[in-house]
């Protein structure tokens, strides 16, 4: 009897004979096979008869094999081209998978990893962002590099002062005389004006006047209006957006008028945006030029230096060149205004000239200088910044190649089973650097989102103002990926490096030991790490030592309670009546008056002389046009003489108090200085008093001589001094006395103190940003510490157990096992304190007052850091000491 | 009878138009075939599953298994769009060749 099922077996086991036949293509013929016999069947064909057929008619397993092989063949021969694999090293997949595993085992080290490394680059990138946009200011304008600010040093007895203020008629002198200079500029200050339109009346203190030719120099952007001719109509005036806010509501500014001071009717030709944050230059109106001749300002007079003169060169690389043209040219103008004059001119020839310079725009924010060559750019913050900014990625970097290189143990057996196999060294260098590339990445992930997310803090921190448009920006991105490398490079480079370097035989047959070069090396890094902490902790120190010396100094007056009123519009007029109604309130004990804002007088002249000076010296000293009673309501004391009385007829204008400056000038003790006539500002009449001195400037920069004379129609502002008790009430009753006399114009005060906490703010900014990140520094370090000193902990566990066994307490386990990082840490001072010392002498050079670094600052830096490492190790120290030694030693 | 050259060039095409009708298993296409061609089309069964294979991975077909109303497992195979843009190709290059030959063959005109 014939069976099919076993012929079909039999018939599918000569199939299998053939290698190219799978399973499933087994299963195809034998279903073809089986309907081709059940088609026989129904035919009436015998079954055997009928197998014979099928099996012939299905064909020669050899010639159908033979093609199965062919479609192989060529399935492994298609391989696409563009598929993954030929991109990524035959082990790529591998190499990830382990890095991927690895990191869910160990998932504390992984974060501590990528949490530190995180914190670290968004520490970077925040000083980026910050030194980024320092770097921004002014290449916004379209031909930024040709523009240059006209700058001249002016010597003297007590050296070389420079100033960035020229005379009105320079410009368009120059840019007569030059051929090199394309366009002058000319940019003054319209301050204190009174703007008004129908019914609102507003100060305005950032009005500038300007050439026409500001707006085609300059490309800031003007939203309505033509750059070309905006400013040509004398009565015309562009103003931001802001102000057509301000004045105009959701109303169409342009061709409105505004009124200024009263009397000058403006028609508005054109609205600017905003003066970007990053910009040097700044205004919220601008007016022509030659309106301040309205305002009764000399604009012809080439007797003082008040405005700021732009020039726009045809060929930057002519700004020396053209500095010294401008030099000669004014010589020559000097002298030639005085031919007339024998004397003068002779005496004009045997004095130094003053020397001008062309500054480029571009480099005003960051190498500005000001006076007996105080730097007041912000190149020195953009270095340090910058320098910190590497520091705490460095500490993040060593804190991975730590913590991978304490893992090496761990990782040799797989290192040697590679190599084993035929891994190559580069083929595990590639490994490790594919592994710090992972724990980068998602470093880099972590820090975007934490910058991102505390962008505005940062702004307010640092008083900036980054959009969030600028992590979008193709540099940021670029920076990151920058930074990514740089990382991923510095991260991977030790552990790819040493364990690839280390041969199979060793790991297999000594067992893995991470061996004493390593170990060195990581004492070394933590040593690093927790130096630059320190001396990122004294930095900060200094800095804050810094400021607060600077705020409690004595000032050489009283700021307590102390006030002033800006007089502004006619308000100088009515002066004398508001001083009388002001005196009647007993709440406010003095009033005086000053020419100037009474913080800041910038008004200095070198035309200074008195008898007895060698008449080839010449000495800079400041100008105050004050009232009486300004020592009195200033709080100033004498140190010889007396102050002005209205008794003395002359002391109304021809009369003196100077500072011990002056009398230092004058190489005469300051009771000697008294009585002797002095010449000044065109002024000749005797030192009355000379006052002890005090800080008419911020405090950080130097006292300069200072001679005051009273001229009450000079008065611009009103000093108050208000009585202890309620100062609320008796900015009131100023108030009232304010409205009384001057009923139509806006009360406006400001403190003195104010105005002094505004001058350190820019320090206080540095001290705020440097302290965050000389804490995170510190908290990156300990986050290295704790996972290394985990790790040891965890390594030392057997020997821990046979302390504990034998008799070792807790507590003693704990000091064996901090007493090693405690040492690290102690020598990390030995290199803090050096760096921290000169970095922080060097910072201070720039102030003319400057406190000391005190022995107590390094101390306390060396203390704290040690304390919080203790912290973090004995933790760990005394979890791997309580641990019962008989789970311990289990496995022995 | 048909020469092994113009079999081989030939399968494809007819696999092709087959399974642009409807989807089928290897069985029923054969029996197609010879049903069509009235037996001049002669396949030797087996070697149809080789080329079923070869057109699977070049991605002109699909196939996947499903019981058939006998109960019987079979692999049905099912045209892709690749695959009906190539049947496209292939009878536009069958029909100039059938053309040209046509052409050619037809008696020549009488020179008057």
């Amino acid at each position: 009897m014939f069976d099919i099922e076993k012929a079909i077996l039999e018939w599918k086991k000569s199939l299998h004979k053939h290698e190219a036949f799978e399973e499933g293509m087994v299963a195809d013929l034998e279903l073809q096979l089986r309907d081709i016999f059940a088609a026989l069947k129904s035919e009436a064909v015998p079954e055997d008869e009928a197998f014979r057929r099928a099996v012939a008619q299905v064909g020669s397993p050899k010639a159908i094999a033979d093609e199965y092989r062919k479609n192989r063949a060529l399935a492994i021969d298609r391989r696409r081209p563009w598929r993954l694999s030929r991109f990524v090293p035959a082990l790529g997949w591998s190499y990830m998978k382990t890095a991927w595993r690895k990191m869910k085992r160990q998932k504390g080290y992984a974060f501590i990893n990528v949490a530190g490394l995180a914190v670290g680059l968004a520490c970077a990138l925040f000083i980026w962002l910050w030194v980024r946009d320092e770097l921004s200011f002014d290449r916004f304008h379209q031909n930024a590099p040709a523009l240059f600010r006209v700058e001249q040093d002016q010597s003297g007895g007590q050296g070389t002062f420079h100033v960035y203020v020229t005379q009105y008629p320079m410009g368009p002198a120059v840019q007569a005389a030059i051929p090199e200079i394309k366009t002058a500029v000319r940019f003054a200050r319209a301050e204190g004006v009174i703007v008004r339109y129908g019914e609102k009346v507003f100060f305005e203190n950032r009005v500038r006047a300007v050439d026409p030719s500001f707006l085609t120099a300059f490309t800031f952007p003007l939203l309505r209006g033509d750059r070309t001719s905006a400013l040509k109509d004398l009565r015309s005036i562009l103003i931001t957006e802001d102000m057509a806010t301000k004045y105009f509501g959701s109303g169409d500014p342009l061709g409105k008028t505004l009124t200024i001071n009263g009397a000058h009717p403006m028609a508005v030709t054109g609205i600017m945006k905003n003066v970007p944050a990053n910009s040097t230059i700044g205004f919220d109106m601008l007016v022509p030029l030659e309106f301040l001749r309205s305002l009764g300002v000399d604009i012809d007079t080439w007797g003082s230096n008040n405005i700021i003169t732009w020039v726009e060169l045809n060929n930057p690389a002519a700004a020396a060149a053209v500095g010294k043209k401008i030099t000669q040219f004014m010589t020559d103008t000097i002298y030639e205004s005085l031919r007339g004059n024998p004397e003068a001119l002779a005496r004009a020839r045997s004095r130094r000239r003053p020397e001008y310079g062309l500054v480029p725009l571009t480099d005003i924010r960051l190498k500005a200088v000001f006076g007996f060559g105080q730097a007041i750019g912000t190149l020195q913050s953009v270095r340090s910044f910058s320098v910190i900014a590497l520091l705490v990625l460095l500490i993040a970097c060593i804190n991975f190649m730590n913590l991978a290189t304490a893992r090496a143990a761990g990782r040799a057996k797989e290192v040697g089973l590679r190599k084993v196999s035929g891994a190559l060294r580069r083929n595990i260098i590639s490994q490790f650097y594919g592994e710090s590339g992972l724990t980068t990445l998602l470093a880099v992930l972590a820090a975007v989102i934490i910058v991102a997310g505390l962008r505005p803090a940062f702004n307010t921190l640092a008083g900036k103002q980054i959009a969030s448009g600028a992590l979008l920006s193709s540099p940021f991105l670029l920076g990151i990926l920058a930074a990514m490398a740089v990382t991923a490079l510095i991260a991977g480079s030790y552990p790819s490096l040493f364990l690839s370097s280390l041969r199979p035989v060793n790991i297999f047959r000594a067992g893995a030991r991470s061996g004493g070069r390593s170990s060195m090396l990581r004492r070394l890094l933590v040593m690093v790490q927790f130096g630059l902490s320190i001396a990122l902790l004294v930095g900060t120190a200094v800095v804050y030592r810094q400021i607060g010396f600077m705020q409690a100094k004595t000032l050489g007056f009283d700021r307590e309670q102390l006030i002033y009123l800006p007089l502004r519009g006619d308000a100088p007029a009515s002066y004398r009546a508001l001083k009388d109604e002001l005196l009647r309130s007993p709440s406010v004990p003095f009033v005086s008056g000053t020419g100037q804002i009474p913080t800041f007088i910038s008004a200095n002249s070198w035309g200074a002389d008195w008898e007895g000076k060698d008449p080839q010296e010449r000495v800079l000293v400041g100008a105050t046009e004050a009232d009486f009673d300004y020592p009195e309501a200033l709080g100033i004391k004498m140190a010889a003489g007396r102050t002005f009385r209205r008794e003395f007829g002359t002391d109304n204008g021809g009369a003196f108090l100077v500072n011990e400056e002056v009398a230092r000038l004058m190489k005469l003790r300051p009771q000697d200085a008294v009585g002797k006539i002095f010449k000044f500002d065109g002024v000749e009449g005797p030192i009355v008093g000379v006052m002890k001195n005090y800080n008419y400037k911020p405090v950080q920069n130097p006292l300069e001589p200072m001679a005051v004379i009273v001229v009450p129609e000079a008065v611009r502002f009103a000093i108050l001094r208000l009585a202890g008790g309620e100062v609320p009430a008796a900015l009131k009753q100023v108030e009232a006395a304010w409205r009384k006399v001057n009923p139509r114009l806006p009360f406006e005060y400001r403190f003195f103190d104010d105005d002094y906490d505004q001058s350190y703010r820019q320090y206080e900014q540095m001290g705020r940003i440097l302290r965050w990140f000389a804490g995170l520094a510190v908290f990156v370090a300990c986050l290295g510490l704790f996972g290394l000193a985990s790790f040891l902990a965890e390594q030392r566990r057997k020997e821990v157990g046979v302390r504990k066994v034998l008799g070792a307490s807790s507590s003693d386990v704990v000091v064996l096992l901090s007493k090693e990082f405690t040492r690290w840490v102690l020598l990390a001072n030995l290199i803090a304190w050096p760096a921290a010392y000169f970095a922080g002498r060097s910072w201070l050079q720039k102030f003319p007052v400057r406190t000391s670094i005190p022995p107590a600052a390094f101390l306390l830096a060396g203390g704290a850091a040690l304390v919080i490492a203790l912290l973090t190790v004995s933790g760990q120290a005394w979890r791997a000491a309580r641990k019962n030694p008989a789970e311990s030693l289990r496995y022995e | 009878m048909i020469s092994k050259q113009l079999m081989a060039a030939s399968t494809r095409p007819i696999i092709l138009a087959i399974l642009a009708r409807e989807e089928d298993y290897g069985y029923s296409i054969i029996q197609k075939v010879k049903g069509i061609s009235g037996g001049s089309l002669e396949w030797t069964d087996g070697m149809l599953y080789p080329v079923l294979q070869r057109m699977e991975m070049d991605g002109l077909i699909s196939s996947c298994w499903r019981a058939s109303d006998g109960g019987r497992p079979r692999r049905y195979y099912r045209i892709t769009a690749l695959g009906r843009r190539e049947f496209e190709t292939e009878l536009a290059g069958w029909r100039s060749v059938w053309k040209a030959l046509a052409k050619l063959s037809a008696p020549l005109p009488a020179e008057d």
